[in-house]
């Protein structure tokens, strides 16, 4: 095969924060129309790399090579107008705005006098998303767009209207349902077509063996690896970013199912939750699958007292109980660690010992009823070693932490207030390998423990390879049961998307 | 990632210094400048003075750091403060002085009861403690018809004018009232549910914080200080009018957020709001000393409070 001429080199990157190296004479070339993968762990330097290369920040030292011409990217305007774009994962657009508006940010077009001329800018947007295929109505506020729509309009704008040479997606696929991914990997083909290079960073490494031509590896803001993906393997990969094999990647099922602990009869929540029964054991993980939306994160709110218009049965260890605000939940004895880690996990600005605390603050009175910052401290520090978190202290802020070490702070919180039933939704939302392994694995020892796990996940091969059972929801409702042994990606898909009941 | 030693963690060291204690050096020096530009400063006398000056202010805002740090603000201070003195003046020659405070008390726990209630029920705090304040300023005109009522009790009045120890008798109760917001904010639950509403009201739900009570009961704090504050206020003067108090919410969120806490919530200290509370005194203290005519003291007032909070900020920027 003929090499295509190389468009974009980084040589020798690096770059220093106060007190730490965050890369490290960092090197990658790409070349003309390809799509390239760039993973590593979190904190391993791909956001850093990415914004030193679209001008968000600026390097210490080394060169920057577009079309064979050292070029200085200092601002992002001058990344755009050099042809550098990045779709970040959470979404950079206005909802306010119409989809013509949000097309043309930044350099809207003007009539002579000076105004915005509203007539080119809406037919130049019509033409813009058409050769993308693109059905969306130029005139239609950003808000009333699926995620995956808003994405497209961001990627179109990079591509048609800025007119990109290279494009970096930043875990682009991380809110998408499996549908969207394959037609967002369907229009990252067609773009490849047309000589737009793709950089393309995720932590589902399945994805890099879908999409990409080759991968490289950042570790500890090093390069650590560089492959072609046709002749590697996950493992290689693994390897290259964690730096140890991590033996299974999901733990052996070895539990054994205890007494039934949560059960569920006929719960109801508004119209998004329909009549949802079940029950979880102790010592068990049941497994909650289902497309987003299918009400699994409402079901499991509801039950939790955090929803209103809540109806039916729930039973801890065979009491009748109405959770009506999450305190009565937690004394319970259910926890719930909430899918959006960093408005409802996490106080981001307090530290992790005032975060692992917070839903037990009665665990660290002393005798006079006050608390007791000491044995506050005594805790946090404890959770840190058991969880094995990355950090100093336990008084860095939360926010400083990178997301698979911010979940691991939230268990923490949870496994302070002794549940009985833990609830994670979506555990490994945005999380490396490494800390994805380890929070499997702590699952499966709360199971063995005599916890009962409730696990929701829109990831299949997680909700199998670490579920006992599971639950697969369509719609609000329950659309059916499988054991681990039964699952496979295509039944679970089948019931997900409203199929026939088992 | 991989440490850089030495040097970069010296220069952060004294980076965390100053921002921990930032706005204590600027006290210290403004007090050094004080020394050196008027002797008579540091006479006991003057030093007693100034405490005097600023215990009212500084109870108003010891509840403004309640309120602020769970992530609101009160703007009714003020007229809260000028509701109770009116109410407490009004009643105070049937009900006598020690049932005038409780009336006012109650009062004062009530309005925020109301501005509690409102908040927690989606409100946003700046529009209903801005009416709230409009509201009182009506309510206090309405009751005394515009002018200013005479309090009918020595032993009342006694609570603002007399010393102890050669010291005031309200700067102790402003001491007292510090160190027991400090250990509530610090050392319990309900105080840290403050800190933690304020840093992120879903996060504190659905860990378990009830909102409705720790919102409720902040305001309540800042109504009932209010009207403590309103006491020592009308006791010092030996009266009460319909502007007085007016402007009084101003200085305590500048005392505030000098300070240090941040405007959007969940974080702060009540003894570091005691040395805001202590800079603007100064600040009076020596412009008066130094014969800075009142119209100027604004302006100067104006721009300590702008570059106080703006090194701050930046300096947070900077370091984000």
């Amino acid at each position: 095969m003929a090499e295509a001429p190389q468009i974009l080199e980084l040589r020798n990157i690096c770059k220093s924060f106060p007190g730490v190296k965050a890369l490290d004479n960092v090197s990658i070339s790409l070349n003309k129309g390809e799509i390239v993968g760039l993973v590593g762990e979190n904190g391993a330097g791909k956001s850093t790399l990415m914004k030193v290369l679209t001008g968000v920040y600026s390097m210490d030292s080394g060169e920057i090579i577009l079309e064979g011409q050292r070029v200085k990217i200092n601002s992002p305007i001058v990344g755009r107008e050099m042809g550098i774009n990045i779709v970040y994962q959470e979404l950079s657009v206005l909802r306010n705005l119409t989809v013509a508006e949000n097309l043309f940010l930044g350099n809207l077009k003007t009539t002579k006098s000076g105004l915005v001329d509203w007539k080119a800018m809406q037919a130049e947007a019509v033409d813009a998303l058409k050769t993308m295929d693109l059905d969306i109505d130029v005139n239609t506020p950003m808000r009333n767009l699926s995620i995956a729509q808003c994405q497209m309009v961001e990627i179109c704008r990079a591509c048609v209207v800025n007119q990109c040479k290279v494009l970096v997606m930043d875990e682009p696929t991380s809110s998408l349902v499996d549908k969207e991914i394959e037609y967002m990997f369907q229009i990252m083909m067609d773009l490849k077509e047309k000589g737009i290079t793709i950089i393309y960073i995720t932590h589902k490494l399945d994805e890099l063996f879908r999409i990409t031509d080759r991968v490289f590896v950042l570790k500890d803001g090093a390069n650590s690896g560089q492959m072609v993906t046709a002749e590697c393997t996950k493992d290689d990969i693994i390897l290259a970013m964690v730096g140890r094999d991590l033996g299974h990647y999901y733990p052996v099922h070895d539990g054994k199912r205890g007494k039934p602990v949560l059960e569920v009869r006929n719960l109801c929540q508004g119209d998004r939750v329909k009549n949802v029964s079940f029950t979880a054991y102790a010592g068990e993980i049941l497994g909650f699958a289902g497309l987003i939306g299918a009400g699994r994160t409402e079901t499991m709110m509801s039950i939790f007292g955090a929803m209103p218009d809540v109806s039916g049965e729930v039973l801890m260890e065979g009491k009748a109980v109405r959770f009506k605000h999450p305190q009565e939940a937690i004394q319970a004895g259910v926890a719930l660690a909430p899918e959006d880690r960093k408005n409802q996990g996490l106080v981001q600005i307090f530290s992790i010992m005032h975060n692992t605390t917070l839903a037990n603050m009665k665990g660290i009175l002393n005798q006079f009823g006050f608390l007791d910052l000491k044995k506050e401290e005594d805790v946090a520090n404890h959770y840190i070693k058991v969880l094995n978190t990355a950090t100093p202290d336990a008084f860095k802020r939360v926010r400083e932490l990178s997301g698979g070490n911010q979940q691991k702070i939230i268990v923490g919180k949870w496994l302070f207030t002794d549940a009985k039933v833990l609830i994670f939704d979506e555990p490994t939302k945005g999380i490396d390998v490494g800390a994805k392994v380890e929070i499997y694995r702590l699952m499966r020892e709360l199971a063995n423990g005599g916890v009962a796990v409730i696990m929701v996940s829109s990831e299949l091969p997680e909700v199998i390879g670490v579920s006992d059972r599971i639950m697969v929801m369509h719609d609000g409702e329950l659309k059916g049961e499988l054991s681990s042994e039964e699952a496979t990606e295509n039944r679970i898909m089948q019931m997900a998307i409203g199929g026939a009941h088992t | 990632m991989k440490k850089e030693k030495t040097g970069m963690s010296v220069a952060k060291h004294i980076g965390e210094f100053s921002g921990k204690y930032g706005i204590v050096l600027i006290f210290v020096l403004l007090v050094a400048v004080a020394a050196i530009l008027q002797p008579v400063f540091l006479h006991p006398r003057n030093i007693t003075n100034v405490l005097r000056q600023v215990s009212v202010n500084g109870i108003l805002a010891t509840g403004m750091t309640f309120v602020i740090i769970s992530g609101a603000i009160d703007l009714s201070v003020g007229t809260i403060f000028c509701m109770c003195g009116m109410v407490m003046m009004f009643v105070m020659p049937r009900t006598g002085w020690m049932g005038a405070i409780l009336v006012g008390l109650i009062l004062g726990a009530m309005i925020g009861c109301c501005n509690g209630y409102m908040v927690y029920r989606g409100m946003p705090a700046f529009i209903m403690t801005l009416a709230m304040s409009i509201l009182l300023k009506g309510c206090s005109f309405i009751l005394s018809n515009g002018t200013p009522i005479a309090s009918s009790s020595t032993t009342y009045n006694a609570l603002g004018q007399s010393y102890f120890l050669k010291v005031p008798v309200q700067v102790y109760i402003y001491f007292l009232i510090v160190i027991v917001a400090t250990i509530v904010l610090g050392r319990t639950r309900f105080g840290r549910s403050v800190y933690a509403i304020g840093g992120n009201i879903e996060v504190a739900r659905l860990s378990g914080i009830n909102v409705k009570k720790t919102r409720i009961l902040v305001y309540i704090i800042s109504g009932v200080l209010a009207a403590i504050s309103a006491v020592i206020g009308t006791a010092r003067l030996g009266s009460c009018e319909p502007t007085l108090g007016e402007d009084y919410h101003s200085d305590a969120i500048a005392a505030t957020v000098i300070g240090g806490t941040l405007m959007s919530g969940g974080e702060g200290h009540q003894m570091k709001t005691m040395v805001g509370v202590l800079l603007l005194g100064v600040l009076s203290n020596i412009l008066n000393l130094t014969g800075v005519t009142p119209y100027a003291q604004y302006v100067v007032k104006g721009l300590i409070i702008i570059g106080a909070v703006a090194s701050d900020i930046f300096r947070r920027v900077k370091m984000n």
